[in-house]
């Protein structure tokens, strides 16, 4: 073979294997020495399938066959085939390898000519960027949900609340129904019992009032023991009245914090979209002070 | 146009054809593949207008991954194997075997996603390529597929606008053990080479009724 070609050849930055007609190697390349520690002149004349015994598969066969007879050409991929030629090093990596398998015709000789792409380095590359990216997604992730949700109660707080509001303020025909909880006699628990038990209390208020969110209804925490209630297309008085039942029915039973029984009541007010307002603030201030006034109506009593 | 006898012999011979892939691709998984056409159409692009063009197969006016290789000499052509990019997250997950994840963001790919795909093309083409070989009793010439990814409707413009106007359409069914994957493969054609393969269908469906 021209000596400048085969200088040629032995520059590149990928394995060259060429196979004669009885698939025996006749070339060898400078890369693939290196990377296996085999020379060529000890290769020279095998079979490939002894020199590389992962290639000694049917599948790998036909495919040379193929290219010999059909000139049929092949790309086998890492993805699917992990490697090919082992490595003389010890290497804590995957080898990952790319073939292409290709049919030459050289002076009414075919051979094969197999090119081996080394992607080893690039995989690992990916596989780090990959995991890089995951933690980065997890890493928004967790910073969206510092953004929208009560750190203590893992409930949607108020900014989550604001922006669902509005978005149903947009839409055409929504009909939603906003209520106002504040807790009754929650400072004398916290001066009591203590901050700490305080918030434990909230957290269990939280947990119990979770049932009320559904597909159309959202439970937040706005701060402090102040909580509000979205349901969305509720019309009638009377549906009201249930839902309201509803809240004071689930905080009846008394919650028990380190073996003390606190038993909580709330109060609440509401106000009704579109009709009692049409922005996040009017429909906040109607329920607040429909709540306040209903908490003045329990005093009283 | 064809006609029903012709597009069912196609048809067969296709599916034959795509069988050899379906048990390749399951040597090389290790896992059980199954590829089947139950569609065969032949598309003569000049007898439609740009309306008509646009509108004849909707997967392509999305973003789609395709594997193409031209082949030619005497019979001539170019064929593309062709995935909606939706699918292809999907299918080399299948393929290899990982989790599926549903990504909500327009997903990226990878050097691997794009090497899956340009091998299961390879194999696939290099079937047909074969099959019609065989048949026509001649070595088809061809390369290596190239993989490119088409931006929306891009395909279809440089595809369609073309001398050579016969295209045959194949549907074809990707199913990876319970799960399926529908992908395209388009066989453009010269004239000579589209009236070559039908007169050799009309051969064998003669043979059939005799």
């Amino acid at each position: 073979m021209n000596n400048l070609y085969l200088t040629i050849i032995n520059q590149l930055d990928n394995g060259i294997i060429l196979l004669d007609e009885q698939l025996n190697i006749q070339l060898w390349n400078n890369w693939l020495e290196k990377f296996t520690g085999q020379d060529e002149r000890d290769v020279k004349g095998l079979k490939v399938t002894q020199v590389i015994p992962r290639l000694n598969k049917s599948l790998y066969i036909s495919m040379f066959e193929k290219a010999l007879l059909n000139k049929q050409k092949n790309f086998c991929s890492a993805a699917m085939h992990e490697y090919f030629v082992d490595c003389e090093h010890e290497n804590t990596k995957k080898l990952r390898q790319n073939m292409l398998v290709r049919h030459i015709e050289l002076d009414n000789q075919v051979y094969v000519m197999l090119e081996i792409h080394d992607v080893t380095n690039h995989y690992e590359r990916i596989r780090k960027l990959n995991k890089s990216l995951q933690n980065s997604i997890g890493f928004t992730k967790s910073l969206e949900r510092f953004a929208f949700y009560d750190s203590l109660t893992n409930l949607p707080n108020r900014k989550f609340i604001v922006d669902r509001i509005e978005s149903l303020t947009k839409q055409e025909d929504a009909r939603f129904t906003l209520f106002f909880l504040d807790l009754n006699g929650f400072k004398s628990v916290n001066d009591s019992f203590g901050h700490t038990q305080g918030d434990q209390l909230l957290q269990m208020v939280a947990e119990r009032c979770q049932q009320l969110t559904d597909e159309q209804s959202v439970f937040a925490r706005l701060g402090g023991d102040e909580f509000v209630l979205l349901v969305e297309n509720l019309s009638s008085a009377e549906q009201h009245d249930k839902q309201i039942e509803k809240i004071h029915e689930l905080l009846l039973e008394p919650f028990i914090i380190e073996d003390q029984s606190i038993s909580i009541t709330t109060s609440i007010g509401y106000a009704c979209f579109p009709q009692d307002g049409v922005t996040v603030k009017q429909l906040l201030n109607i329920a607040d002070r429909q709540m306040y006034l209903h908490k003045q109506k329990m005093n009283n009593e | 146009m064809l006609t029903t006898t012709q597009e069912d012999v196609l048809k067969e011979m296709y599916n034959v054809f795509v069988g050899e892939a379906a048990s390749l691709l399951s040597e090389i998984l290790q896992k059980r593949i199954y590829l089947s056409v139950p569609e065969v159409e032949l598309i003569v692009i000049n007898d439609l207008n740009d309306e008509d063009r646009e509108n004849l197969i909707p997967i392509l006016n999305g973003t789609i991954l395709s594997t193409s290789l031209k082949f030619g000499n005497v019979f001539s052509g170019r064929a593309e194997f062709i995935f909606p990019t939706e699918q292809i997250k999907y299918v080399t997950a299948l393929c290899l075997g990982e989790e599926y994840i549903m990504e909500t963001e327009e997903s990226s790919f990878s050097d691997e996603d794009f090497d899956v795909v340009k091998e299961i093309g390879n194999i696939i083409l290099n079937a047909i390529m074969g099959g019609m070989g065989s048949l026509l009793e001649m070595k088809l010439d061809y390369d290596v597929p190239q993989v490119v990814l088409h931006e929306q409707g891009e395909f279809s413009k440089t595809f369609f606008n073309t001398q050579e106007s016969n295209i045959l359409l194949l549907y074809v069914n990707f199913s990876v053990d319970e799960s399926e994957v529908i992908g395209l493969i388009l066989i453009k054609f010269s004239l000579e080479s589209i009236e070559f393969l039908i007169q050799k269908v009309d051969e064998i469906s003669r043979d059939v009724d005799e």
